[in-house]
């Protein structure tokens, strides 16, 4: 995940797991599909590399957010699915709030800063 | 797809994950880079292998990512500590034993008596001797938990990390043991380290070495 060095380790990981929470939200998909979706939706200002994504994914599914299974693509190539199970969907409205709360807070200093 | 998962698995292979996953995460990772391969070649890319290579800077820690993230804080605690706790339990009760049988209590005041124990005391050397086996215990019992050779060796000498902790707490309030020479903690550590040393040789019984022995890039 591409994110300035001075940013806490707790900033990170939280917005990691918002970023990748969020995407299972809508649909269950496999790794690659989740980093191309977290890409594509915040317009390239977020991105997982491999090194980044995975140690998420499988912490996340240790903790019992995620839920994975096995699939065999077209292609015939067989990729691991990642859905949100009722433990996840519970961590995240809570995140969802939490980083609300935080952009909306950073916004108000900002505007003061500007004036 | 063979010749990523072959790549994979020979990078990961030193981060010695336990079998049950390491073929699961080898294929998986696998399947991800060669995704990334083809959509940056469809994009034009003319170092499409390159690019997706670039997902992974450093491989030993990415690997050192996967098991934490796979295996959380617990695996720590029962690989080290309590083999480790077993080990320290062990050296205890053989120096309680070597203390009830050779040392006679001395009078230290009236109607008082006191054990004294020190490195030159006739408890010691017994004690110091029995220590390996105490490491080994340490040692082997890590490695029943699939413990890597660096965590066998962190639960052999407990026993001595031990006796470092009981001397650092008694010198908070008594100023003797700031004199206490580091010999007194080493000795025992070297003794410990010495029994758990054929244990330490080898991969962790859990574990299995790459599927895999050619290390070709993809």
């Amino acid at each position: 995940m591409k994110t300035s060095q001075s940013v806490s380790p707790q900033i990170k990981r939280g917005s990691a797991e918002l970023a990748v929470l969020s995407v299972l939200a809508e649909t269950p998909l496999h790794g690659y599909e989740i980093a191309k979706r977290i890409r594509e939706q915040t317009g390239g200002a977020v991105s997982f590399d491999v090194a980044a994504l995975y140690p998420i994914l499988y912490s996340m599914e240790r903790r019992g957010w995620v839920d994975a299974y096995w699939e065999e693509a077209s292609s015939g190539r067989r990729r691991r699915c990642y859905r949100l199970t009722a433990d996840g969907k519970g961590r995240l409205l809570p995140l969802r709030r939490e980083w609300r709360e935080f952009f909306r807070g950073l916004n108000r200093l900002a505007r003061f800063s500007d004036a | 797809m063979r010749s990523w998962e072959r790549f994979v698995a020979d990078r990961l292979a030193r981060a010695r994950l336990p079998r049950e996953i390491q073929d699961d995460v080898i294929t998986e990772i696998a399947a991800h880079l060669e995704e990334c391969e083809e959509e940056l070649r469809a994009a034009g890319d003319a170092d499409a292998r390159g690019g997706a290579l670039g997902q992974v800077q450093d491989w030993r820690a990415f690997g050192r990512r996967i098991r934490r993230s796979k295996e959380g804080d617990m695996k720590t605690l029962r690989r080290i500590v309590l083999p480790g706790v077993a080990a320290a339990i062990a050296s205890i009760a053989s120096l309680k034993l070597f203390v009830y049988l050779l040392i006679t209590p001395a009078e230290c005041g009236p109607d008082t008596t006191c054990i004294l124990v020190s490195a030159d005391g006739p408890a010691y050397l017994p004690w110091l001797a029995t220590l390996p086996l105490a490491g080994a215990l340490g040692a082997a019992l890590a490695s029943f938990q699939d413990a890597t050779p660096r965590q066998r060796l962190v639960a052999s000498i407990f026993p001595a990390l031990y006796l470092a902790a009981d001397i650092l707490g008694l010198a908070v309030f008594d100023a003797f043991y700031w004199r206490v020479p580091v010999y007194w903690v080493l000795i025992p550590a070297i003794a410990c380290a010495l029994g758990a040393w054929p244990l330490l040789g080898g991969r962790a019984r859990g574990f299995a070495g790459p599927p895999v022995a050619a290390a070709a890039e993809p």
